[in-house]
């Protein structure tokens, strides 16, 4: 087992720079989620770390070896992808010892550890049958066998839930964690969806536009988004953006007429432009006094209540438990505690912390 | 439609196994058929000439078929490659197909040519042989030159085939196949080849009847010379037939030669069945 180091990694196809110079630490056995909107390089980066794409520039380092220059094969790495890619014309059986035959292990060798696998996902059933013979579950619990056969140094998944239905991708999520607990192998996962990443990850790397745009645990980058893009992407529903204007005594934030109060740090400018974030879950219905808010919609999902709704201008989403009395069309007041909302500059879109 | 379809290739069909049991000339007085009964069958059977025909049909189709397989498949893995101008290569493709096969036999029987053929003059120009050689004119030479011609005119069925077949392999196998440590040979081995397989066999079963049929090329390009070593068994039933007049062994040797052709289809059939089962 080892961890992977990424210095300076950059990528270019014919001088399209698509990836711009990316640092991470991925420690030994732990889990790393790669999450962020289509075409943030994500996937280029995991597929850099196996081998499939070269590097442009800086190095890639699995445990102490450079392994820029080492082909796919011999970096010791297994994958799951999207799509599965199973062998069509193999058994389950020989699809998941297939590298162990590569690597010219000997048949009841691989037997062996096939069936070991095979039990503890509880494939045994079917290691006899075909992939078209398989549910798309059952076809990612053998992509998954496949890779665990070969204990390798690092796990990389490509997205690999993105194919199952809402239901069985939840399943499946606690699942990869759980085996994950028993087999703490380095892993570094691909995703867009930010809750796949919250749940799964021991941290997160959040990217846009092929740079890193914050490295932290779910709950730092829930608790403390260290930009409005991180701050937008993570949680859902997303959090709410208000334009508004530090008051001169750095203690609220005009919002139009009305007044927050916030805390800001030390450094920010009075009378200066920032962006105010809270969480929809932060919101709080209260009976007068508070903030102005006109109920457009309410969205009753079962377990929670979302109040769509505008202060001045801008739409706000606020979530509460359960049935909520406020109905659409009514005007309400809304408190947020101070210490929950985010400061953000406009300019930088930077946190102000 | 039926009765179409009945009488258009069940008459034909029915008249050369009537046929194929009488003593009939083709021309002439009074033509009349004479049942023979089972003479005619027995005539073809122990005809050894007849039975070295099919040997050298058979020699002709095996041959042929397994290069077209071998320079389809090797075209097709290059043809798959990206590079410049792969477009109009794939189109090229298509020509020896759409050459009528008498035109394609007429060209490279000018190739050949013992005189002033391009073979001969390439070959004694980069120093292969000495003197003008007879291609076509010397037993044992001829079949292997017509077979040649047969391949140029057919491999790109195979190509063009194959080709589509290892356009719908996903991608993605190759990477995982890369990353279980899988060399060049072995995801030839175990990705390409099992995508192809089931699309080549198809073809290569449809070319093995076509070839078992072969006339044409042989007819404009040898005529089955020299001393009989290019006739096929379906210039042998032509020869019986328009040379000979003897329609009636005619439509016996006729109808041993469409028994062998069935064996062939019983064969592509079963493949097909079997394509069908996971």
């Amino acid at each position: 087992m080892s961890g992977v180091t990424i210095n300076n990694v950059k990528k270019a196809y014919g001088g399209f720079e698509i990836l711009h110079g990316i640092d991470a630490e991925i420690q030994d056995g732990e889990f790393v989620v790669l999450v962020g909107p289509s075409g943030c390089g994500k996937s280029t980066l995991l597929r850099m770390i196996a081998g499939l794409e070269g590097v442009t520039s800086g190095t890639i380092a699995i445990g102490d070896r450079v392994i820029n220059e080492v082909h796919a094969k011999d970096r010791d790495i297994a994958m799951v992808f999207q799509n599965y890619a199973l062998y069509p014309h193999m058994t389950v059986e020989q699809n998941m010892g297939f590298s162990l035959k590569l690597a010219g292990r000997k048949a009841p060798a691989i037997r062996t550890s096939v069936e070991q696998v095979a039990g503890f996902l509880g494939l045994s059933p079917l290691l006899r049958r075909y992939p078209r013979q398989l549910s798309g579950g059952q076809r990612q619990r053998v992509a998954m066998g496949r890779a665990l056969v070969r204990n390798p140094k690092v796990f990389l998944f490509d997205e690999p839930l993105s194919n199952l239905d809402a239901k069985l991708r939840v399943q499946m999520r606690s699942e990869i964690k759980s085996l994950h607990r028993q087999f703490p192998t380095t892993a570094v996962y691909v995703t867009h969806d930010q809750v796949e990443a919250m749940t799964l990850a021991d941290r997160i790397i959040v990217m846009c536009g092929g740079r890193i745009e914050q490295v932290g645990t779910p709950g730092e980058l829930y608790e403390q988004p260290a930009n409005l893009f991180v701050a937008g992407f993570i949680g859902s529903p997303a959090m709410n953006f208000l334009p508004g204007e530090l008051a001169d005594d750095m203690r609220s934030v005009l919002l139009g007429e009305q007044r927050v109060s916030v805390k800001a740090p030390g450094h920010a400018k009075p009378r200066q432009r920032v962006t105010v974030g809270f969480r929809p879950e932060r919101i709080r219905f209260c009976d007068s006094g508070g903030i102005h808010f006109k109920v457009a919609d309410v969205e009753f999902t079962g377990a929670n209540s979302y109040v769509i709704g505008h202060i001045g201008r801008e739409q706000i989403c606020a979530s509460v438990n359960g049935r909520t009395h406020v109905k659409a069309g009514q005007s309400a007041s809304i408190a947020i505690d101070p210490a929950s909302i985010h400061l953000f500059d406009t300019t930088t879109g930077k946190a102000l912390v | 439609m039926f009765i179409i379809v009945l009488g258009v290739t069940g008459y034909p069909l029915l008249q050369s196994i009537w046929l194929s049991f009488h003593s009939r000339p083709l021309a002439g007085h009074d033509v009349q058929a004479e049942w023979v009964g089972l003479a005619n069958f027995k005539t073809v059977l122990e005809n050894a000439a007849f039975r070295a025909a099919v040997a050298r049909t058979l020699y002709f189709t095996i041959v042929s078929v397994l290069a077209e397989a071998m320079i389809g498949v090797m075209v097709a893995l290059l043809l798959d490659q990206e590079f410049r101008g792969r477009a109009f290569v794939r189109a090229l493709l298509v020509l020896p197909l759409a050459m009528p096969t008498v035109v394609s036999a007429m060209m490279w029987r000018l190739i050949y040519n013992p005189e002033y053929g391009a073979f001969n003059a390439l070959l004694l120009q980069i120093g292969l042989i000495d003197n003008y050689q007879s291609w076509l004119g010397t037993p044992g030479l001829a079949m292997n030159m017509v077979i040649v011609a047969e391949v140029w005119k057919n491999f790109s069925i195979v190509a063009i085939i194959v080709l589509a077949a290892l356009q719908t392999i996903p991608r993605e196998l190759y990477e995982a196949a890369t990353i279980d440590s899988a060399g060049p040979w072995a995801r030839f081995r175990n990705v390409t080849w099992p995508g192809i397989l089931a699309p080549l066999s198809v073809a290569l079963v449809l070319r093995t009847i076509e070839a078992f049929k072969v006339f044409d090329i042989f007819y404009v390009m040898t005529r089955g010379g020299p001393a009989n070593t290019t006739k096929t068994a379906t210039f042998f039933v032509y020869d019986e037939s328009f040379a000979f007049l003897r329609a009636g062994s005619a439509a016996s040797y006729a109808l041993v030669v469409v028994a062998i052709s069935m064996v062939l289809i019983a064969i592509y059939v079963r493949l097909l069945r079997r394509q069908d089962q996971p």
